[in-house]
């Protein structure tokens, strides 16, 4: 009886470290692998009736670090969401240039102010005229370009939004999938790490999108709530997000008005910053679509109206009467409409040789039906002067403060990399941090070299375990042997 | 059984992100050695590229400025040395005719009256003096010719002048034809106005508006003209009156030299405020590049220095990488 319970420790003995160098095994084969938590044996002394017999083993326990784990998510959040933000304000910084690269708008700006100087000068050269021409038409095609790029901004933040609901559905439905499964098998005493493991890495996928909190349910089941409150998971049943993407945006749409917003279960849902689903790189792409994008939009069609009320009707051009477009036009008609006026802005056909046009209206009037006096320069001055002349802006959506045009624009520019050094700064100061926690998290994963260290002691558990077993099968034998 | 340990992804990691964030600086630092320039204007800025676009804009229009200046000093030059040959031509004119309107004899008057019609046809080619393309004189059209040729004028005149027997008389219609706007303005001129103001810096404007219609000239022109009108065949053959003819004439190029020499000073006074804003322009210019490099500028020695000690860290975090990738445990079992 005792030998045979001798028999039976080590037995047992030699299960928990076969079980235990299983551990290891697992351990070091995923030590390279993101998001993989580091096993431990939980093994315990057996009792049989009041007598203690062998060792158990309990379960096998994943080592998570909860907190730091939700730390880690928001702080990553947090930084994909600037990130997001640096990226956009940096793309707009590029489409408008910076004022000493020659192809800026400002410098395109300056150009035409130069091109109305010469042609002052000499106001008999079609050379001259065909340079004004030219340069206004550089100005245009810079505004269009800058407000294109803008409205493809809008159209990546929506494609990636769209991409990027579809990920969360899914990985919802997946965590609520597995979480059935893990108190299914819990229940049942049955090893449920490796569907956990699954189920963290389903939720890290997401948690760059929106900020997530895990709550722990009983029975080994999770719930997930985003940082304000918005339920996404619990128990078994995951919520549903709904968004219609827009492939093409033009100016002037917006939530409601041909662009899609958030649904929830159904429910519209804000992704502000106090909405439920705000924050993360979900609510930033929101927010590049439906503010700062129309905000640049905004300043880049109050340039466009800047020139095309300087220049228009009651301005220094006597032969525009009320009601006609001036020197630049919307599409070819009068401004009615300012939003999107930046991409319809064009040099009016009158003076443009290239829409039929003829060049002496640049100096002559663009009403006027025959070439007057060559040498004349009073209107290439009079439209100089109203180009630099300082003066409130038209629109609301320029800084205030008596300027010129290319002023104006330099004041557009200047808001326009001021934001972009803000993102950047608060991008690097949010990527640092969370670089900083998931440092931390990784601390607590696979050391290969304490693996190795506890295989030594398993190795020789083993080999105790062994001994003892060859021992008891010896004495076994010597009993077997007295009566031959 | 197990004690935490420290997880190998956290050290591979770590070094990673350092390795990755040193080598983006030392390819900053070097790209500004390379160029001189800051590699990111707006943050070396600040972000205040208000100043930066000014600067930029500033210099464009006084490049244009430039030629505005050189090609307005080019016109008056030019037109100062026509009217110097006009003047030239009415104060020998003046002289022979004065001097032959008083002495009478018919030699000296048949010289002076020849010359003054070559001197009338010397004064309009000059007025019709072409720079380029460009008529001088001829105000807001200077694709078309300032004054008809000089026969034409005087074949106006002497339809204006027929019938008219007494030298006062003569006098009279052609000052007349000369100052009324139906004679010399429409028939001779085929000019445009005066030009207004041109902008030659960003604070001057200046008139180079004198035409062939200016008072000084015609006046001149008048006083030749006269002189010319007896070389005719058609001019009075009675030797008094054209004695007295030429005598007038002369006086009236005489009298006029004071208008000629106000249009003179007028013209210099332009050429000297060219001059002055030409000048200012180019000062300001060298200023405002200087502010421009000073913006944009690195520091060559401070970049250099900072480029040599990001290179020195990159390869010491490279030497720390390749030591703790050789310590493991499973070296030593």
């Amino acid at each position: 009886m005792s030998i045979s319970a001798t028999l039976s420790s080590a037995l047992s003995g030699l299960t928990a470290a076969a079980r235990a160098a299983e551990i290891v095994s697992s351990n070091v084969a995923n030590a390279q692998v993101e998001g993989y938590a580091r096993r431990e044996l939980q093994v315990a002394p057996r009792a049989v009736g009041a007598a203690g017999q062998g060792v158990q083993v309990v379960g096998v326990t994943r080592i998570t670090d909860r907190v730091l784990t939700g730390d880690r998510r928001l702080a990553e959040a947090a930084a994909a969401g600037a990130e997001v933000r640096a990226g956009f304000q940096a793309g707009i910084e590029a489409l408008l240039g910076s004022p000493e690269v020659a192809g800026s708008l400002t410098a395109r700006i300056a150009d035409f102010d130069a091109a109305l100087i010469a042609a002052a000068s000499r106001p008999d050269a079609d050379t001259r005229l065909a340079a004004v021409a030219e340069a206004a038409v550089a100005v245009t095609r810079g505004l269009a370009a800058a407000s294109d790029g803008v409205q493809a901004a809008r159209e990546q933040a929506d494609g990636r939004i769209a991409a990027g609901v579809g990920r969360i559905s899914e990985a919802l439905a997946g965590v609520a999938a597995l979480n059935r499964q893990i108190i299914g098998l819990s229940a049942t005493g049955r090893d449920v790490t490796g569907l956990q493991d699954q189920r963290q890495r389903l939720i890290d996928g997401i948690a760059a999108q929106v900020p997530l909190r895990e709550v722990d349910r009983g029975g080994g089941a999770v719930a997930l709530y985003t940082a304000n409150g918005a339920t996404l998971v619990e128990g078994t049943r995951s919520a549903q997000l709904g968004f219609t993407a827009t492939p093409v945006i033009a100016p002037g749409m917006a939530v409601g008005a041909g662009l899609s917003g958030l649904t929830l279960d159904g429910r519209a849902v804000g992704t502000g910053p106090d909405g439920l689903l705000g924050g993360g790189a979900l609510a930033a792409d929101f927010a590049v679509r439906d503010r700062d994008a129309p905000q640049v939009q905004a300043q880049l069609d109050a340039l466009a109206l800047e020139l095309s009320s300087r220049f228009g009707a009651g301005g220094p051009d006597a032969t525009i009467s009320p009601g006609q477009p001036g020197l630049f036009t919307d599409g070819g008609a009068v401004t009615v409409n300012v939003v999107g006026l930046a991409g319809r802005l064009a040099l009016n056909a009158a003076a443009d040789p290239a829409q039929g046009g003829a060049l002496f209206r640049l100096r002559d009037g663009l009403g006027a039906a025959a070439p007057g006096a060559t040498g004349d320069a009073t209107l290439l001055v009079a439209l100089q002067a109203a180009l630099t002349a300082p003066r409130e802006p038209a629109s609301a959506s320029l800084p205030p403060g008596a300027r010129g045009v290319a002023a104006m624009a330099g004041q557009v520019a200047s808001g326009v990399a001021q934001d972009r050094l803000s993102a950047e700064t608060e991008a690097s100061f949010a990527s640092a941090r969370s670089e900083t926690l998931r440092t931390l998290e990784r601390a607590g994963g696979v050391d290969t070299d304490v693996e190795l260290q506890n295989l030594l002691v398993i190795e020789k558990a083993w080999a105790a375990n062994a001994q003892v077993l060859r021992t008891v099968d010896e004495m076994m034998s010597l009993l077997l042997g007295i009566g031959r | 059984m197990m004690n935490a340990g420290f997880g190998d992804l956290a050290q591979a990691g770590l070094l990673r992100r350092q390795t990755t964030a040193l080598k983006v600086e030392v390819q900053r630092l070097s790209s500004e050695v390379a160029t001189g320039r800051a590699a990111d204007t707006a943050r070396a800025l600040s972000g205040d590229l208000g100043q930066l676009a000014g600067i930029e804009t500033s210099l464009r229009r006084l490049t244009a400025y430039r030629s505005a200046t050189t090609e307005a000093a080019l016109q008056a030059t030019g037109q100062q040395g026509a009217l110097a040959v006009l003047d030239r031509l009415a104060s020998d004119g003046a002289q022979d005719l004065i001097t032959a309107g008083t002495v009478g004899q018919t030699v000296l008057l048949t010289t002076a009256v020849t010359q003054a019609g070559d001197r009338f046809s010397s004064a309009v080619a000059a007025l019709n003096t072409r720079q380029g393309d460009r008529a001088l004189f001829a105000g807001t059209a200077p694709q078309a010719q300032a004054l008809a040729g000089a026969d034409a004028i005087l074949d106006a005149l002497e339809a204006e002048i027929a019938g008219i027997a007494t030298a006062e008389g003569i006098a009279a219609a052609v000052g007349d034809w000369f100052t009324r706007p139906s004679g010399f303005d429409a028939v001779a001129y085929s000019g445009g106005a005066a030009p207004g103001a041109l902008p030659m810096s960003p604070e001057d404007a200046v008139r180079l508006d004198v035409t062939a219609t200016d008072p000084a000239v015609k006046a001149t022109l008048e006083g030749l003209a006269l002189a010319a009108l007896l070389n005719r065949p058609t001019a009075p053959a009675d030797a008094t009156t054209r004695t007295a003819l030429a005598r007038i004439a002369g006086e009236k190029l005489l009298d006029d030299r004071t208008g000629r020499s106000a249009l003179a000073a007028r013209i210099g006074l332009a050429e000297a405020r060219i001059e002055t804003a030409a000048q200012r322009n180019a000062t300001e210019a060298s200023a405002l590049e200087q502010m421009r490099a000073g913006l944009l500028a690195a520091d060559p020695y401070a970049a250099a220095t900072a480029l040599e000690a990001a290179q020195t860290q990159l390869e010491t975090l490279f030497a720390v990488t390749a030591r703790l990738s050789r310590l493991s445990l499973a070296d030593y079992l």
